[in-house]
């Protein structure tokens, strides 16, 4: 009994490592900031979880908002960048379409947003 | 007349010389295989190379996920230092590296690692080939127009950006048989480039646009005519100035001191026929001044390169971005258009820089008394296991009496008790470390 139990335990650890190994790596995008546009590597990505990589190369400091255009879907914030500081986060991507853009005074109306497709 | 050939003995440190100028440095076993083959037959290997095969294992960031050169800071780094580490085609890989300090573009004003992968992709397809062909090219890569303003030059508003570097730092040299004015006409020849801005993508179909070039008569070098982009890239290739300046500079990524009278006209001879890279190439990489002149510097990125192709070592960590740029080569960041200052190789603040990268290199080849095989309490072993670790690279017998010097003293007080046993690891692995950053080892 007690060697089945061992058996089954290895077999079970054996399972996950299995799982841990052929899992998928995350796909990944990065967000470029400037005055006054953003810019995506990637138009569209799949469902799924994503590392999104937000790099400001613009003069001025710039957040980032990702938000789902659905009813009550959560917005994402990434804090306020300055020149060259870059922040990646790790977000789970439902099907549909997102907006981004910078939240700060102006910046979404001087141009500073995308549009991201998930499907 | 052709260009003088190396007629001295060509063994495993000639040969090491050839493969870390003309590329990364040699794997183990490499330099001895290439001296085989002779001076010529070696020569001829690097610059007429077989389908590239990367060799090695594949490249991962710290927690073993695939690079994502387009997606992720640095990766379009730790990319281009996989193709340096496992090429089969180090010649080619090298010429890109040139290429990328001579038409230097950063992205620090392009914005976009997919537009500078496809430069570097552009560099890379033009490596060996024709300088007219690369010049073309690159004038209306759409990394090259962000970068020195292309896209803003137009018929009522002249940029002069581009058409000044193009004479100052890729054709012709500063102030070299041109003036202010051809400055200004070459900026209107070259109007007429634009992108469209798509939201969320950025620049994009980058194309020329009749409307917004400048068609008018225009005075390059004395010539008039109605000159567009291509003819101001052809205008500069055709100054009788360009190709002593092609030659030099070219000659100089390779040799660190000036050719002599002779062979510069004789480079000259070669290149003028048809604009071709190759068979300057060939020639240099013969040249008795690249096997018996002074030692050279290696290029950080070169270093590392190599360092990890001795090693066996893939790209395995993204600490090499951050420790590239501590020892002053961040690959696709290049200071300004001028490209990188060679003289800054080994200054104070960027040696630093290459004492970390040598640290970082070796550490999964650490020995501890803990672990691993037992390091015998011997000088002449530690030193001989230290350079077998990074592939036999050869060293000059006084380096070799320096660090066995060290090795002895350090084991002078651990003969006997836990220090007998506890010390050879240590000192082994300051040894490795005092070995790499060895001036023989930092330059070729």
């Amino acid at each position: 009994m007690r060697a089945l139990a061992l058996l089954l335990a290895l077999a079970a650890a054996g399972a996950l490592l299995g799982a841990a190994q052929g899992a998928p790596a995350p796909q990944r995008m990065q967000v470029t900031e400037d005055e006054w546009s953003l810019a995506l590597s990637r138009q569209r990505l799949r469902p799924g979880i994503a590392l999104i990589e937000v790099f400001n190369l613009g003069q001025d400091a710039h957040d980032l908002v990702l938000q789902r255009r659905a009813p009550g879907a959560r917005a994402v914030r990434v804090p306020r960048l300055d020149y060259f500081q870059r922040r990646t986060i790790r977000v789970r991507l439902a099907a549909g379409t997102y907006a981004l853009w910078c939240s700060l005074p102006r910046h979404r109306e001087r141009g500073m947003s995308a549009t991201l497709r998930v499907r | 007349m052709a260009t003088p050939a190396y007629t001295g003995p060509f063994g495993k440190a000639q040969a090491e010389r050839l493969l870390w100028r003309a590329g990364f440095g040699p794997r183990p076993g490499e330099a001895a295989r290439l001296a085989k083959l002779g001076l010529d037959e070696a020569v001829r290997s690097l610059v007429r190379p077989g389908p590239e095969k990367l060799v090695g294992p594949e490249p991962k960031e710290d927690r073993g996920r695939p690079l994502a050169p387009v997606d992720a800071y640095g990766h379009d780094h730790l990319w281009w230092l996989d193709r340096m580490v496992r090429t089969s085609r180090p010649l080619v890989e090298r010429m890109t590296l040139v290429w990328h300090d001579w038409f230097a573009t950063s992205n620090a004003g392009v914005g976009s690692q997919r537009l500078m992968l496809q430069q570097n992709a552009l560099l890379r397809r033009h490596a060996l080939g024709s300088f007219r062909e690369l010049l073309l090219a690159l004038t209306v890569d759409p990394a090259m127009l962000l970068w020195l303003s292309g896209t803003e030059n137009t018929r009522r508003s002249p940029n002069e950006n581009y058409a000044r570097e193009l004479m100052e730092l890729f054709t012709l040299g500063e102030g070299n048989g041109y003036t202010e004015r051809d400055v200004r006409e070459q900026a209107r020849a070259l109007t007429g480039w634009r992108y469209t801005w798509r939201r969320g993508a950025g620049a994009v179909d980058f194309r020329f646009d009749r409307e917004r070039h400048d068609p008018g008569m225009k005075v390059i070098f004395g010539r008039r005519g109605t000159f567009d982009w291509r003819d101001a890239c052809n205008l500069c290739l055709q100054h009788p100035r360009h190709p002593r300046f092609l030659v030099e500079k070219l000659w100089g990524a390779f040799v660190p001191v000036p050719p002599d009278e002779a062979t510069r006209a004789e480079l000259e001879r070669l290149y003028r026929t048809d604009y071709r890279v190759r068979p300057v190439l060939e020639a240099i990489l013969r040249h008795p001044a690249l096997y018996t002149g002074p030692r050279m510097v290696k290029p950080p990125a070169v270093y590392l390169a190599g360092l990890l192709r001795g090693l066996g070592r893939g790209v395995d960590t993204a600490s090499w971005v951050w420790l590239g740029g501590m020892a002053g080569q961040r690959l696709f960041y290049p200071p300004d258009v001028a490209g990188w200052d060679d003289g800054r190789w080994l200054d104070t603040a960027t040696f630093r820089g290459r004492w970390a990268v040598a640290n970082y290199a070796l550490s999964p080849y650490s020995l501890s008394d803990r672990r691993g095989p037992t390091v015998p309490n011997d000088p002449e072993a530690i030193v001989a296991g230290a350079l077998r670790v990074v592939g036999e690279p050869t060293i000059r017998p006084e380096t070799r009496e320096l660090l066995l010097r060290f090795a002895r003293s350090s084991l002078a007080g651990a003969r006997t008790g836990w220090k007998a046993k506890a010390y050879p690891p240590l000192v082994a692995n300051a040894v490795r470390q005092l070995l790499v950053t060895s001036p023989d080892y930092q330059t070729c």
